[in-house]
């Protein structure tokens, strides 16, 4: 785990290539509102999952934006493959695929097959590879039975499937995700969560995601940063470092998973119960092993 | 109304107009609005008016939701028409123009998917035009829906009432105030949108191409014929003949409606 007063250095992937990198960023916002990303750099390495954690209006979206290239920085630096994406986001583009909060508004198209086809084909696909790759994203997520329905008709969850498969039609290395769950029932938001690991250990794809789902992110995330009020990144680790903690939890200003609450209070209470598991399974068998040794 | 009406019957209807080249259908509609520019007799415009409202019933397309959208600009239409104060046949005749421009434009949208529309025009048009078109379409989805939830918000928090019209109106001035620079921010988003997902000036579309000839001749055979007639009663004043094309439209509308029905009934009958 590091902090501001460590190096930042990251055991994680080491040596694998460098996708994202935000250094020291300042926006204001019209209002007067400043974010200044800083504190630690943000990066994000080759097939690793990064969550962005904070409360309200850390900076999450903005940190987002300017990896997307639709913010400049005023001060410090953002590199997403190597270049400014503000600057040069038509190099990078095809490689990116984003599906932001408001799903609403990221749908385009008069139909969902057509939505889905949007990128491929603005991007100058032939028609018939166009569509394999849109069949092929509908697959996947399991909603090629909507492909004819109106966008616009969808439930929320049904909406968010679709611009997920819009952003994967083609076949992303970079995958930008604005808090990513809202809206799905807890049996989508799993084989979500299957979804985007196997993705990642497949195609080698990159995938940040911010959200207030605290729950996901020890089974999502590699590593997670956590932003304080005001864009400071306050704390990055492994999940499991950041949700062992409660120093640093306080720190973020964030909620612990159920499951390190309730290992937390276990610890506190008798100091031999076993350290934070963070998915059910491993804490399963955690507290079977500590129930063993009791007896 | 429910604005994704629209978009619905656009993409899931399978009328035989559905099937028809959007070039065709764009050809056709031009060939109308400029009959609705060059015609000066009510009776032609009624007959072309007619003619529409009735291949739409005998096309079985959904006239509840067309006719009011087509009716629309009667409205101000009408109002400049009384003001200009020249007399009914004018103002019959203003009002016309209006409805059989704007008819035929919903007969368009309701028949093709918006991408093929802009699509085409995006092809004889500046990209800019296209952008503009695309932009503007988007939105209006998205602003008709936050205009209802506007609306309802209003409603709970102002407590508003059909009995307290001042308070109403200014409640909803308030509201509709939010919307303007709501619209302001999404165009920006919606720009951004766009570009994120490949789009760089130019709807690329797979083009769609017609699965039923006939009826792409008798669309655009209909709107020259339209036209053909209107420059000809304008060149040579046929005073004594000028029934001929409102009967031949009431004609029309009648077999339209009676198609129509027969074929709804053969269909319940069916089911």
């Amino acid at each position: 785990m590091t902090n501001p007063s460590h190096n930042h250095v990251r055991c994680l992937n080491a040596g694998a290539e460098e996708i994202v990198r935000i250094s020291c960023v300042r926006h204001t916002y019209e209002d007067g509102t400043m974010v200044h990303l800083c504190g630690l750099d943000f990066v994000a390495h080759r097939g690793e999952r990064v969550a962005v954690l904070g409360p309200n209006g850390s900076g999450k979206t903005t940190m987002l934006f300017h990896v997307l290239g639709l913010m400049r920085p005023e001060e410090g630096s953002v590199s997403v493959f190597g270049v400014r994406p503000a600057d040069e986001w038509p190099r990078i583009r095809r490689w990116v695929g984003v599906v932001l909060q408001n799903v609403d508004e990221q749908l385009l198209a008069p139909t969902v097959f057509d939505d889905v086809a949007f990128s491929p084909r603005q991007y100058g696909l032939p028609e018939p590879e166009a569509a394999s790759k849109a069949h092929a994203a509908l697959e996947m997520l399991d909603i090629a039975h909507l492909a004819t329905r109106v966008p616009h008709n969808l439930s929320g969850g049904e909406k968010r499937k679709v611009a997920l498969a819009g952003a994967l039609a083609m076949e992303p290395e970079l995958l930008v995700l604005d808090e990513p769950f809202e809206g799905l029932d807890p049996v989508s938001r799993t084989s979500l969560l299957d979804l985007l690991g196997r993705l990642s250990a497949e195609r080698g794809m990159t995938t940040i995601l911010s959200t207030h789902d605290i729950d996901t992110v020890p089974e999502f995330a590699d590593y997670a940063y956590v932003l304080a009020p005001g864009g400071r990144i306050a704390v990055s680790g492994t999940p499991e470092e950041i949700f062992s903690s409660a120093d640093v939890l306080a720190r973020g200003n964030i909620k612990p998973p159920v499951l390190a609450e309730l290992f937390a209070r276990l610890r506190d209470r008798d100091a031999s119960a076993p350290s934070p598991a963070l998915s059910v399974p491993e804490a399963v068998e955690a507290i079977l092993k500590w129930r063993g040794a009791g007896d | 109304m429910d604005i994704t009406v629209v978009d619905r019957s656009a993409t899931l209807g399978d009328s035989l107009l559905h099937r028809a080249a959007p070039a065709s259908k764009l050809a056709a509609s031009g060939l109308i609005v400029a009959t609705v520019v060059v015609t000066s007799d009510p009776l032609i415009m009624a007959s072309v008016a007619f003619a529409l409202v009735g291949a739409s019933a005998m096309l079985r397309l959904p006239l509840r939701s067309m006719l009011p959208l087509a009716l629309y600009p009667a409205i101000f239409a009408f109002i400049f028409a009384f003001a200009a104060a020249n007399g009914p046949v004018t103002t019959a005749l203003i009002v016309l123009k209006a409805v059989t421009a704007a008819l035929a434009m919903v007969m368009l949208v309701f028949t093709t998917p918006y991408p093929q529309v802009f699509a085409a025009v995006q092809r004889v048009t500046p990209v800019i035009v296209g952008d503009a078109l695309l932009l503007t379409y988007r939105s209006l989805f998205i602003l008709a829906e936050k205009f209802s939830d506007l609306s309802r918000a209003v409603r709970l928090r102002a407590g508003v009432s059909a009995r307290q019209p001042l308070r109403s109106a200014r409640a909803t001035t308030r509201a509709l105030g939010g919307l303007l620079l709501y619209a302001f921010d999404l165009s920006q988003r919606d720009y951004d949108i766009l570009r994120l997902r490949g789009y760089d000036g130019g709807l690329r579309v797979s083009p769609q191409r017609s699965s039923a000839p006939g009826v792409d001749a008798a669309a655009i055979g209909f709107g020259l014929a339209a036209l053909m007639l209107a420059i000809v009663f304008r060149a040579l004043p046929l005073p004594g003949y000028s029934w001929i094309p409102g009967l031949a439209g009431a004609l029309a509308l009648g077999a339209g409606l009676i198609i129509g029905r027969n074929h709804t009934t053969k269909q319940r009958g069916a089911r």
